[in-house]
């Protein structure tokens, strides 16, 4: 049933992901981890995969002496998740009819 | 949370929504700041309108040194928010410092040009600074008490602008309480419901 969902989007991590990045301008590697609840292994591996396919653009930079990484969701993130909720959308009308 | 866990569409919506709730939450400061100020300039005002209303012998306009005070503990918070983890907000904060610099230079001027039947109290620039931070934050995070708390502000700066000393004070007094104290009041406890839900 879910085989025409965006299978990048459709993990609960990656989800989580852009679904925080989608509602603010950037946020911090730090912040993501904190709302996700994901080890930053985990959490690094997926913000790669997500970079990977041009969903997010991350940059770093030192600040105060330390490292800091920052997310933000591209244009092509914003698509693919608009389609993703979409597609999300129909599923429920149809769950909802049966 | 793992990654690789099947997803339905009823958790697929519940992770959107929660992960936006969490940054929506986020963004409810806890109003530290808000209360600071409005409980010392608002104490100071209403002291000073007090005196001046009962003539009291000494000098109550040194009760405004309290402002020198409250900025230690300010440093402190503005120290403590800085290490904390952030996401910038997707609403355009640059316009609304605009938008608030343009205000200023109106009202700056409409003091200016009530110089010509009146001399107003620099007590008036103090109204009129004080609206500066509050419709800063109150446009770019889209938070209507404090927008409506600049407003009065800007009410009382212009009333300012023709009174005398006296009600000067009385209206740094209501500026501080409709600037910071109230929604300072109305932010904590929106921060402390969203961390009760978080716990």
């Amino acid at each position: 049933m879910f085989n025409e969902l965006d299978p990048i989007l459709h993990s609960q991590l990656r989800l989580a992901i852009m679904s925080l990045l989608i509602s603010v301008k950037e946020a911090e590697f730090t912040f993501i981890k904190e709302k996700t609840g994901a080890t930053a292994g985990n959490l690094s591996v997926q913000v790669q995969k997500l970079k990977e396919v041009g969903y997010i653009e991350v940059s770093k930079q030192f600040v105060d002496n330390y490292p800091q990484t920052t997310c933000k969701v591209t244009e092509e993130g914003i698509k693919a998740f608009d389609a993703y909720v979409k597609a999300l959308q129909a599923y429920l009308e149809v769950g909802k009819k049966n | 949370m793992n990654q690789d866990t099947s997803l339905t569409e009823q958790e697929s919506l519940s992770i959107i929504t929660e992960m936006m709730q969490k940054v929506k939450t986020e963004f409810y400061e806890s109003g530290i700041s808000a209360l600071l100020w409005g409980v010392v300039i608002s104490f100071c005002g209403l002291f000073c309108f007090t005196g001046s209303l009962l003539n009291w012998k000494f000098d109550y306009y040194m009760i405004w040194n309290l402002t020198f005070i409250a900025v230690i503990p300010q440093i402190w918070i503005t120290i403590r928010e800085r290490k904390k983890a952030k996401a910038t907000p997707r609403t355009d904060s640059v316009a609304a410092v605009w938008m608030v610099f343009a205000l200023s230079m109106f009202g700056l001027v409409f003091y200016n040009s009530s110089q010509v039947t009146n001399v107003p109290s620099s007590s008036s620039l103090y109204l009129l600074v004080y609206t500066m931070p509050t419709l800063t934050t109150g446009l770019a995070r889209q938070f209507k008490p404090m927008i409506i708390g600049a407003i009065i502000c800007y009410i009382s700066f212009v009333i300012s602008c023709y009174a005398d000393t006296t009600i000067d004070m009385l209206l740094q007094a209501i500026a501080a309480i409709a600037c910071w104290l109230i929604p300072g009041i109305i932010l904590h406890q929106r921060y402390k419901r969203s961390r009760a839900r978080h716990v």
